[in-house]
């Protein structure tokens, strides 16, 4: 073997280790998107939102899967999946909520509204996410709707002018949809 | 009527479509210029404008583009900062959103100015609708020729590409935002060099705020002459404002720049949410620190505010009524501040630990006067000894409170009485240091 073929190789591949994908539709549909991103050197964080849109969270074997095909050590990988907090290591609920608490929000009353999404969701007061694992809270900074304030986001979907009624009422809503959806009878 | 050079489109149906952005005379000066316009022409008029950065730090944007033009490399980068985190701040978002085909006009044009084939939107991950909005326009401006090979029918490249950040406010400082496009943690480089001669990939690279650039297509096409006479008191253009806070009507408000903050706050937002009175206003984000009541009739330009101790930012006015605790906002300030501080370097990560650990002390009715004073040189340290802009401004909010109403300061410490009502002034456990470093 030249030397030059073996610098082809990547670490991982040196030592034997080889990342797989796990199975399933999820999988197929992220390998796609990536692949047309394959190439280019700046494209870590936006293949970082397609793994975390594509499994809901950012699953150990696909960090060493997208260092392996992007040639690229799993500590860069793992460095920008842990320093920004789009990005969750852990599997999170079926709605994330992002409610704001930053300058314009709580003086137009956000500490009520985060109060008020916490009891709705049933986020428990020393964690993140609900039992059920329909939702979960991040308290975030500044969303840039403070013309709207207080806000939250859950999901992709925005909600402003918030009362503590008002977030009620829209988590409740969700909640009876997803029980719904899934044939759920008391 | 006031004259709007941002905002120009904004509130037209379908604003974000190509087809109403070429109605309105969209692309044309592109279109001109990309033909038989000369850079060095553009540039001077920029110049001549007094465009200054949009983004908080008020750069002078021609002389920025003259240093990338000068610049020696063979690839250089126009890189638009999307990446608007600063709280109070959505202007940026409602042209991301309403009229991207402007700031991609903008983009163009600057890149046709300081030789640039290649841009970078770097667009804040939480902006979902304004990513699909640009999305969608860039598709249009590729399908028509206004981006790609041979631009409209000329001989220029031009290419944008889109990146998402993930949530990090510390992003929006540039060389922080340049790490973060290469792929790594946003930890912001050691200037100089500046990102002028070396910047993404190492290569010249030119970064404007989104405000900045959307302003650009009009500049060019009425002149330098016409947007100077916008302003008011020798400042030149338009200015938005982001109006929010203890207000009846919050918005983004485009008036010339120098308006005071009363005309913005009584004339367009309508005054104080249940008519009670104003206690204290942040005329540019979070980081520009606060102004008491008194100084309502400060002009919102550079220089005055400067000379009144804060700063024009962002242009983000935050209004706070008088049933707010100073202490209290100065407590929440701190707290966004180390939430977000990158890390990297000292005087702002344990910097701003300290800070919030003693303005929790001080709204539980457990800090000194002491504790004040050391907090105040410590704040001064960090404004002198931090890498970026962010630790460089994080002291701000506290020092600026501190000094305008320290009586309120010394009601918390001395008489262990919050005149607001609003601090808990009963001693519970202080949050301690390893739990607020846990994201």
């Amino acid at each position: 073997m030249s030397a030059n073929a073996g610098a082809r190789l990547t670490r991982a591949q040196a030592e034997g280790v080889f990342y797989e994908l796990p199975e399933g539709e999820q999988s197929k549909v992220f390998e796609k998107q990536v692949r047309q991103l394959c190439g280019e050197p700046d494209v870590l964080l936006e293949v970082l939102h397609i793994v975390q849109e594509s499994y809901g969270y950012l699953p150990q074997p696909v960090l060493g899967w997208i260092a392996q095909e992007f040639r690229i050590p799993k500590k860069e990988v793992y460095e920008a999946a842990t320093f920004y907090s789009i990005f969750s290591l852990k599997p999170e609920a079926r709605y994330v909520i992002n409610a704001c608490d930053c300058l314009s929000c709580y003086l137009n009353g956000g500490e009520a509204v985060l109060e008020a999404v916490k009891k709705a969701a049933n986020i428990p007061d020393d964690g993140t996410s609900s039992e059920d694992g329909l939702f979960s809270l991040h308290v975030v900074p500044c969303l840039g709707l403070c013309d709207l304030a207080p806000v939250m986001m859950i999901n992709r979907e925005r909600y402003g002018l918030l009362t503590p009624e008002k977030a009620h009422s829209v988590i409740s809503e969700l909640r009876s949809k997803e029980l719904n959806k899934e044939g759920y009878h008391d | 009527m006031i004259e709007k050079v941002v905002y120009k489109n904004i509130g037209k149906p379908g604003s974000e479509t190509l087809e109403s952005y070429q109605q309105s005379g969209g692309y044309r000066v592109l279109g001109k210029l990309v033909q038989k316009g000369s850079s060095s022409q553009v540039i001077k008029e920029i110049k001549k404008s007094g465009l200054r950065g949009c983004g908080g730090a008020g750069f002078p944007t021609g002389n920025k583009w003259e240093f990338v033009a000068q610049a020696a490399g063979s690839q250089k980068y126009v890189v638009c900062n999307a990446d608007e985190g600063e709280p109070g701040t959505f202007k940026d978002r409602i042209v991301l959103e309403q009229d991207p085909h402007l700031l991609i006009e903008g983009m163009a044009i600057a890149g046709f100015a300081v030789g640039a084939e290649i841009g970078y939107i770097y667009i804040r991950g939480e902006f979902t609708l304004a990513w699909q909005r640009l999305r969608q326009a860039l598709d249009e401006a590729y399908a028509n020729n206004i981006l790609g090979d041979k631009i409209l029918g000329s001989r220029t490249n031009f290419n944008i590409k889109l990146r998402r950040g993930a949530g990090a406010y510390v992003c929006g400082e540039e060389t922080a935002l340049i790490e973060s496009l290469e792929g790594k943690r946003g930890v912001p480089r050691l200037r100089p060099p500046y990102p002028t001669t070396h910047g993404l990939f190492g290569e010249p690279t030119l970064v404007n705020n989104v405000e900045t650039l959307a302003r650009v297509p009009t500049i060019i096409e009425k002149g330098a002459d016409w947007y100077c006479q916008l302003g008011r008191g020798g400042a030149a253009g338009t200015k938005v404002y982001c109006l929010s806070g203890h207000v009846q009507k919050p918005g983004a408000y485009e008036l010339p720049i120098g308006v005071t903050a009363s005309e913005l706050i009584y004339d367009c937002g309508g005054g104080i949410k249940g008519n009670r009175g104003l206690k204290a206003f942040s005329p540019g984000g979070l980081s520009s620190g606060v102004l008491p009541h008194s100084m309502v009739n400060v002009s919102l330009n550079y220089e005055s505010l400067a000379n009144a101790g804060s700063m024009l930012g962002s242009g983000a006015v935050v209004v706070m009524d008088e049933s707010t605790c100073m202490v209290d906002v100065a407590l929440r300030t701190a707290r966004f501040y180390a939430h977000e501080s990158c890390g990297e370097c000292t005087p702002c990560r344990i910097g701003n630990l300290r800070m919030v650990q003693t303005l929790t002390k001080i709204a539980n009715g457990l800090g000194s006067w002491h504790d004040l004073q050391i907090l105040k040189e410590l704040g001064e340290r960090m404004i002198r000894d931090s890498r970026c802009g962010l630790g460089q401004v994080a002291a701000f909010p506290f020092l600026s409170s501190l000094s305008q109403f320290a009586e309120e300061y010394r009601a918390h410490t001395e008489q262990k009485k919050c005149p607001s009502g609003v601090c808990p002034m009963s001693p519970v456990v202080v949050p301690h240091y390893s739990e607020e470093v846990t994201v």
